[in-house]
């Protein structure tokens, strides 16, 4: 046989036997996408987080996740995947009975709350409170911001949009001025209230005529699935009342409130500060129809719910309270941060 | 080199093996794995449709464990709710029954930790129904305590977290079954595939098979094809052929092996033959030239009892003789006849110029007129230019001793011979002319042909015959020269013509 036979007869043979390969991978094992392919880990953490601010609880999840993994524990977005929508009690009523590992929830300061994590902590579950607290509960650690901090940044962002920057000396104010502050209805923790005490403190503080500035709150329903929007949408429906600057705490209202000022031609003339840095958020503060926006560190706020129950379950302590760290964005860089995106 | 020999390839050795087999098991073998290979390509496409089939079977095989894990559940509730009711022993027993039951089926669940979402619901649904096969455990017991408010409240509380299993039950059965499904299309897709491929898979298999035959049959056939050829080349005459190469031992290595052995047999014996005939052709020379020698020695013997010096001399002492006793004619005579003598001694073996040989015809016919009283009238004609020209010795006087013998002996005329030497073209031709008893036509070719030399050379003649003279010619001119006998018949003369190339002239 000559050698360019050989050579032709291996060829025939190699791709004969790559056929044959070809074909045994085409075919697909049931369950395997699935099954086949998974981490083992050694401690189940899950998170529980409401229906509102899916993007934000995302990025916070994704971050935890992350963690977890690196510290050989899964978390598990509880009740996510179900096919009955549960409210944020009874999923942590249902983690408490089936026995996870530690619980990720923000807290709020009702008595079937405080119950249930006193139940769970019973049980040796750890519970760390994310964004909001459940003051006084039997809860391992808060992880989130400090409210009375931020209501001072927006405190201090009304005066910039007042007319000076708030650098020590004490301002004059020739016209009322009305701020509306959107609180959530249906948030029982004081946080809210810690960040208007903020506001009204840094206003009071820094304005020698205190009185022209009011500050408002308006409760924004979210009881019900796009309650939020409709209230938002309300405000703008009656001109008159329309206040000059509105405070946003939380993403949603934040996007709705911009909205609604693009849809009513409002735009201008409320000036309106943000909460948080998705990309519609960052776009809308790039094109100045945001004053400026207030984000948390998602990432960290993650990463630090994680390292506070593995530290509580390694060591049977942790701190009370991890702080987080929050950004103001300003049309600059939100433009830099829109286009490096 | 014995590291070698233990570690031959594989390949080898099979090679090895191949060059013994005979044709018939190498055939088999052939077929035989060109057939074992389709089967296995066949097995193998079956084993894996046989795979795909198992694996449709299985595909909603998790969704049906799901279920029955749901319907013990319900059986469960059924039961505890129905003890709780009625408190009977039946109901009792069916609630431990169907708890076992359960266990069993949760027994199945995942405990583990994965970031697989199916197998972390499995996880907690067991976790779950732990917590509730708990609270119902509590739940009888508080009944068989008759604590109302108890059991009450535990039942709620299991009633809703069966609820919640149900919830989670449901939910996880519904991402199986979107898994599943999709693994189903995907089967139902790959079976779809799988008939192309299978065809494609059997059709390069083919492919492979067929070269495979080509290939191997080629080495069977090509040393046939080569005898073939060599065997035709043996048949055009042509034994020049090299050793046919052997690669196999069998029938047709054996066939070459034999042939190559004929052709070298073939070939000696050709070599043999070649030299018997050489030598034989050596032997019949060697007879040649003892033949000639003998006849020479013949000569010799019959020379030497002549004498002819002595011979030579008494005629010259008797032509002295005669000039002394002035008898003149006598005198002359005797020169001529003492010159014919010596002529005859001298040249008997050497060539002569033409001018030479006429002198002795001259002598001759003196001779001759002398002895029968000038019956012979002599007359010759002689182109000048061509007496040098040399021809074998006594050619022309035997041939006038033929012409006077058969020819004027014998006739009541005047007989007459005429001797004409002349160029015509590119041939000098001597002719001898005769007005005698001429010759028939039987007679030239006998006398040509040389059957009537022997008889007629004894009488008269001094030995020299017309074949002789044809011979030296033929001998001394390659060939090229001719004697030709021209007759009208009876009574008709006779003419001799010789003719000898002109061009050789000057080489002569």
């Amino acid at each position: 046989m000559t050698r360019r036979k050989k050579v032709l007869l291996l060829l025939c043979l190699a791709a004969f036997l790559a056929c044959v390969f070809f074909f045994r991978q085409y075919l697909p094992a049931p369950g395997s996408s699935d099954e086949g392919a998974y981490e083992i880990y050694s401690r189940h953490y899950v998170m529980i987080t409401g229906r509102e601010d899916g993007d934000f609880w995302d990025r916070v999840y994704e971050s935890a996740l992350e963690e977890g993994k690196k510290r050989g524990a899964y978390v598990e977005r509880f009740g996510g995947d179900l096919a009955v929508e549960y409210g944020r009690k009874e999923l942590l009523k249902l983690a408490i009975q089936a026995s996870v590992d530690g619980i990720i929830i923000p807290g709020d300061e009702e008595e079937e709350t405080m119950a249930l994590l006193e139940e769970a902590v019973e049980q040796g579950i750890p519970v760390v409170n994310v964004l909001q607290d459940s003051m006084g509960s039997a809860r391992q650690c808060f992880v989130g911001n400090n409210s009375y901090n931020l209501g001072q940044d927006y405190g201090r962002q009304i005066l910039g949009i007042l007319g000076a920057e708030a650098d020590g000396e004490r301002m004059f104010v020739s016209e009322p001025v009305s701020v509306l502050v959107l609180v959530d209805e249906g948030r029982t923790d004081s946080s809210q209230n810690l960040v208007l005490l903020g506001i009204r403190e840094t206003l009071e503080n820094q304005l020698l005529n205190s009185s022209m500035v009011t500050v408002e709150t308006r409760p924004v329903d979210n009881s019900r699935s796009f309650s939020s929007e409709e209230s938002i949408r309300d405000i703008f429906l009656n001109p008159e009342k329309l206040p000059d600057i509105l405070v946003c705490l939380s993403a949603v209202h934040t996007k709705c409130a911009y909205q609604a000022a693009v849809d009513y031609n409002k735009v201008g003339s409320v000036q309106m500060l943000g909460y948080y840095d998705s990309d519609a958020i960052l776009e809308a503060v790039a094109k100045n129809i945001l004053y400026s926006t207030t984000a948390l560190d998602t990432e960290q706020m993650g990463r630090l719910c994680v390292e506070a129950l593995d530290e509580y379950v390694e060591t049977g302590y942790t701190n009370s309270y991890m702080a987080v760290d929050t950004r103001l964005i300003r049309a600059e860089e939100a433009e830099r941060l829109v286009e490096r995106e | 080199m014995n590291q070698e020999k233990c570690f031959r390839s594989p390949g080898r050795i099979i090679r090895k093996k191949w060059r013994y087999l005979t044709l018939q098991q190498k055939l088999t073998a052939l077929f035989l794995l060109t057939a074992v290979i389709i089967l296995a390509v066949n097995l193998y496409m079956f084993m894996l449709i046989n795979e795909m089939t198992g694996k449709v079977e299985e595909v909603y095989v998790s969704n049906v464990g799901l279920n029955e894990l749901s319907g013990a559940l319900d059986r469960v509730q059924d039961s505890m709710e129905e003890y709780l009711n009625t408190k009977s022993s039946d109901a009792m027993e069916d609630y431990y029954r169907s708890e076992q039951a359960y266990r069993e089926l949760m027994d199945r669940l995942n405990t583990r930790t994965t970031d697989n979402q199916i197998l972390l619901t499995e996880k907690n649904i067991r976790g779950l129904s732990e917590s509730y096969l708990k609270l119902a455990a509590e739940a009888i017991q508080a009944k068989r305590g008759r604590n109302v408010e108890k059991y009450g409240k535990l039942y709620e509380e299991a009633d809703r977290l069966y609820e919640e299993i149900h919830t989670f039950i449901y939910s996880l059965n519904n991402v199986q079954f979107k898994d599943n499904s999709r693994n189903y299309q995907m089967l139902l897709a790959s079976l779809r595939y799988m008939e192309f491929i299978g065809i494609g898979v059997l059709l390069l298999v083919l492919l492979g098979n067929i070269s495979l035959i080509v290939i191997s049959t080629k080495s069977v056939t090509r040393p046939l094809h080569q005898l073939a050829e060599a065997a035709g080349k043996v048949a055009d005459g042509n034994f020049e052929i090299g050793q046919l190469p052997v690669q196999c031992m069998d029938e047709v290595g054996i066939v070459t092996n034999t042939f190559n052995q004929m052709v070298e047999n073939i070939r000696n014996y050709i070599e043999q033959l070649r030299q018997t005939m050489e030598r034989e052709n050596q032997l019949k020379e060697r007879e040649l030239m003892m033949h000639s020698h003998l006849k020479d020695a013949q000569l010799k013997y019959l020379q030497a009892q002549i004498n002819p010096h002595f011979l030579f001399n008494t005629l010259n002492a008797g032509a002295q003789l005669a000039m002394m006793e002035e008898a003149e004619r006598t005198g002359r005579f005797l020169e001529n006849v003492a010159e014919f003598f010596r002529y005859n001694v001298r040249k008997n073996d050497k060539d002569a110029a033409l001018e030479e040989e006429i002198h002795l015809v001259d002598n001759y016919i003196y001779i001759l007129n002398v002895r029968f009283s000038g019956e012979i009238l002599y007359s010759k004609e002689i182109d000048e230019s061509l007496l040098e020209v040399r021809v074998p010795s006594m050619i022309l006087q035997p041939l006038v001793e033929n012409s006077f013998n058969y020819g004027i002996r014998n006739i009541d005329r005047t007989g007459r011979i005429e001797l004409s030497v002349y160029q015509k073209e590119d041939q000098i031709c001597i002719s001898i002319w005769d007005n005698g008893a001429g010759m028939e036509k039987e007679r030239i070719e006998q006398v040509l042909s040389g059957c009537a030399s022997e008889a007629d050379s004894g009488g008269g003649s001094n030995g020299v015959g017309v074949k002789n003279v044809m011979e030296r010619l033929k001998l001394y001119f390659h060939d090229e020269a001719a004697l030709r006998i021209f007759s009208e018949g009876s009574d008709a003369g006779t003419e001799v013509l010789i003719t000898i190339p002109a061009k050789d002239r000057q080489e002569v």
